[in-house]
């Protein structure tokens, strides 16, 4: 993976944690197409490791969203914003890449690409509401006030987190109750423990992958802030030298 | 038969998550220009 910016570059970090995260997905998925297929899905199963845990990086990139924004209200330090934005946005990323999975692991196992299902139209209102999240952001230009908007929204729009994990069990859709169940405490996967380890080491590589995503996008915000704010002090400098010259 | 789905969910998302990467990468150009 690039590390594009040299603000990034200086950080040995970062790069370090997107080969380790590269290398722990690429394991995960030489496991999950080693691991026999699941006896009622058969070799569409090999799919599940990726969907689920996408589905799950979603919704830890949401959480973490609102997470940055209450962090933000509480001390007014700009960068838990700009760190909550890019949570957002990469949580986008992993909800498309869901709903893609979710849609083609659905057309030979439902027969359809899309049902109005509960867990996936909760879903694209998930998807919905972060698009709106970083349109909103964009239509607001003093950095505090949008900081506080977008933390209000944060606030709300995670609450779609739970009602999407339980929309399975409280409006019994077409879509399967989760492969690890919170609420029931076991997992789909227990009869097939080579296909959970897959999961579970996919699930590793892509949180290390969210982790190095974040601070690649974080990095890039800040110093976007920083170019602005010189942009602003030029600018200010400018029209105080105009005033002051005869 | 199946297979192809599951080779159609990976190529699509290293395709995805690559289109980020992308964009990432075209941002930080986009700032390095406005730096200069």
């Amino acid at each position: 993976m690039p590390h594009p910016s040299p603000a990034v570059s200086r950080d040995p970090l970062t790069p370090a944690l997107g080969l380790v995260a590269a290398l722990i997905t690429l394991v995960g998925l030489v496991l999950s197409f080693l691991a026999p297929p699941d006896v009622q899905q058969g070799y569409l199963s090999r799919i599940l490791p990726v969907h689920v845990s996408g589905s799950w990086l979603a919704y830890l990139s949401f959480v973490a969203t609102m997470g940055f924004g209450l962090a933000y209200l509480a001390t007014r330090r700009l960068s838990l914003d700009r760190l909550a934005a890019s949570s957002a946005e990469i949580g986008v990323v992993f909800v498309v890449f869901s709903l893609y999975s979710g849609a083609l692991w659905g057309r030979p196992t439902w027969g359809a690409y899309w049902v109005w299902d509960a867990r996936l139209t909760t879903t694209a209102l998930l998807l919905a509401v972060y698009l709106g999240y970083l349109m909103v952001r964009g239509m607001i230009e003093d950095p505090h006030r949008r900081a506080r908007v977008s933390a209000a929204i944060g606030a709300v729009a995670a609450a779609g987190v739970p009602i999407n994990y339980l929309s399975v069990y409280w409006w019994r859709g077409l879509h399967q109750t989760p492969t690890f169940s919170v609420v029931e405490n076991q997992s789909y996967l227990r009869g097939n423990p080579q296909l959970l380890l897959a999961m579970l080491v996919t699930l590793a590589g892509f949180t290390l992958l969210y982790l190095y995503l974040l601070r690649l996008r974080g990095a890039l915000a800040r110093r976007q802030a920083e170019l602005e704010e010189r942009d602003v002090n030029l600018e200010l400098a400018g029209a105080a030298r105009g005033t002051l010259s005869p | 038969m199946n297979d192809v789905f599951v080779w159609w969910v990976y190529g699509g998302g290293i395709l995805l998550f690559a289109g980020y990467a992308l964009r990432l990468l075209s941002l930080a150009r986009k700032l390095d220009r406005h730096d200069r």
